[in-house]
């Protein structure tokens, strides 16, 4: 069975674009809480549960609806999976929450905040805004791997249960953010090509 | 689908640091849950620690000075042990470490700490890269950090990755530690038991945390007794912090895996459950079981014996299940008296002896995920 690459998003602090097309521009160097904000007006959301999210899980939010807004996807809920590559994990959530609770004059624990220090929070927020009932899977690893998202893609896609995974890198620090998604579907081909490993090294460096 | 032997494995919990205490103390329904007061608050709770003076022989033993953290001194002590039973050799290009945990080095984030300064420890890869480093192995370990089904996902993947035929062995090893940082995350949750934890007991009323490591070694060639042979998970899409009250996802995974493990639901003869004993978890094990058909297979919890590992979770519990299915018993559910959920399923309260051809093993997570792994015996 033929896989192919049917969407893909970036988000970065200078740009937003889908397939390649630039949507928003960050001409006036936005800091990312602003960028996110931003960003999600530009798509037209209306998503009240998207204010009470940390950084990350808000970056791969808006990924997922930049790849699926206008896509009208067939499948089963529980066909479609989400895998997620990231090197920071959540530490800048888990900065955040440590500050809460180093000072025993100054101890706020917060259970809303405590449950964004994992790095998959993200795709359960996905898996919920978009009703994904499939795999998910998170990897921390240095850096972007085109061939370990592919390897595992390749291996859910082959056996036959998952139809249609969105792949996810996504990385949250204190000056810098970046998320960049594909969308892999069973036989639908179009332009964005096959699903390759080197196919994904390209679509991530080239824009 | 091809089975992926177990060759060696090591259990390091509240209960000992070998799996022969391990395996005395659960076929005496012995738990390793303490009352401790730790944290700022300094309340009572059960927990099941470590016993780190104790380890510290076993660390110096095997040269791991202080530029090492405690977490990886831990996770390289069980995979050392699992490696010698398994007789590999940990430095072959033909071996992958994998490594499962939700917080590695978070005590790092203290600027107090010793290694604070080593900035890029604090990230899981690099953590993951000192521990194999250890080892000499040529390649880039792996990290899983998927909350609390990272284990079973490692093993799952650790499996996968030998079918692919991309290596020979994999060295999965999980772990996770008791830190300020997680347990005032979890008493915030108000997800913690006064008392020890009693999964899908009538009186349950939240989980016990522990800390642990422990290792499963697996080979595609040198044949062994107990293989794993196929896994799954599925995402509830439903609640970020709580299970689906319909066991959704938890229901998907296990039907996901039986299929791809070519087998049928009726030939499960133990069941591992994730059994955290909080309402929510094992109210939704439940009912998955019986949406399944499983309800009359037996099922236990580990939880009570060492408390909710974390990122050591899937992977002590499958070097458990592995051990139960060889000597074919069914392990006690430690602090279960009477049965607390809406609908009838088979919880052990004692060890008892059965044939054992097949089991299941049950994570769930925060995030709404839930996994299931297929083990076989031959």
């Amino acid at each position: 069975m033929d896989h192919y690459i049917t969407a893909f998003g970036r988000i970065n602090s200078t740009q937003a674009s889908r397939n390649g097309k630039r949507f928003w521009s960050n001409q006036e160097g936005l800091k990312l809480a602003d960028s996110l904000k931003a960003i999600y007006k530009i798509l037209g959301m209306n998503y009240l549960k998207f204010f009470k999210m940390d950084e990350m899980s808000k970056l791969g939010v808006l990924g997922a609806e930049i790849l699926l807004k206008d896509l009208n996807l067939t499948y089963q809920a529980h066909e479609i999976g989400i895998l997620m590559l990231t090197s920071e994990s959540s530490l800048f959530t888990d900065q955040k929450y440590f500050e809460t609770i180093s000072d025993s004059q100054n101890y706020f624990p917060s259970p809303s905040l405590f449950v964004y220090t994992l790095p998959n929070i993200v795709m359960g927020e996905i898996a919920i805004k978009n009703n994904l009932k499939g795999e998910n899977i998170c990897f921390v690893q240095d850096q972007f791997k085109s061939h370990l998202l592919f390897d595992y893609a390749n291996y859910l896609l082959t056996r036959g249960s998952q139809k249609a995974l969105l792949l996810a890198f996504i990385d949250v620090t204190k000056n810098d953010y970046e998320c960049f998604m594909i969308l892999i579907e069973n036989n639908i081909k179009n332009n964005f090509g096959s699903f390759t490993s080197s196919r994904i090294e390209e679509l991530y460096c080239n824009e | 689908m091809q089975e992926i032997y177990l060759i060696g494995e090591s259990m390091i919990s509240a209960l000992g640091s070998s799996l022969e205490i391990h395996q005395e103390k659960i076929t005496q329904n012995s738990s390793g849950l303490q009352i401790h007061s730790l944290g700022i608050s300094e309340t009572e709770l059960p927990l099941g620690l470590l016993n780190w003076a104790l380890l510290e022989n076993d660390f110096q033993a095997l040269k791991l000075n202080e530029t090492y953290s405690r977490f990886e001194k831990l996770m390289v002590l069980a995979a050392q042990q699992a490696v010698a039973k398994a007789g590999i050799d940990p430095s072959s290009p033909n071996c992958i470490f994998i490594i499962s945990t939700t917080k590695g080095n978070i005590e790092l984030l203290d600027p107090k700490h010793p290694l604070h300064d080593q900035s890029s420890r604090i990230h899981l890869w690099s953590s993951a890269q000192q521990i194999s480093r250890y080892f000499n192995n040529p390649n880039e370990p792996m990290v899983i950090s998927n909350a609390c089904v990272s284990g079973v996902m490692a093993l799952n993947w650790g499996a996968e990755l030998l079918r692919m035929k991309k290596y020979e062995t994999a060295i999965v090893i999980g772990g996770d530690i008791i830190s300020h940082f997680v347990l005032s995350g979890f008493q915030s949750f108000k997800s913690l038991s006064a008392k020890a934890c009693k999964p899908f007991d009538r009186e349950r009323d939240g989980l016990s945390l522990g800390e642990a490591s422990a290792c499963i070694v697996f080979s595609r060639t040198q044949l062994a007794d107990i293989a794993l042979l196929a896994g799954a998970s599925h995402n509830d899409a439903n609640h970020i912090s709580g299970p689906s009250r319909t066991a959704e996802g938890m229901y998907y995974a296990v039907k996901d895996a039986i299929s791809y493990a070519e087998i049928d639901l009726n030939q499960i003869d133990s069941i591992s459950a994730h059994g955290t004993a909080t309402p929510y978890n094992d109210e939704m094990e439940a009912i998955g079981l019986q949406r399944l058909g499983l309800q009359n297979v037996p099922t236990h919890s580990l939880k009570g014996f060492w408390g909710h590992t974390l990122g050591a979770a899937g992977i002590i519990e499958s070097a458990a299940l592995a051990w139960s299915m060889r000597v074919n018993a069914l392990l006690p559910t430690c602090g279960f008296k009477e049965l607390g959920v809406s609908v009838p399923i088979e919880i052990s309260d004692t060890i008892s002896y059965k044939p054992i051809h097949y089991a299941l093993k049950l994570a769930s997570g925060f995030s709404g995920i839930n996994s299931a792994l297929i083990f076989k015996k031959s």
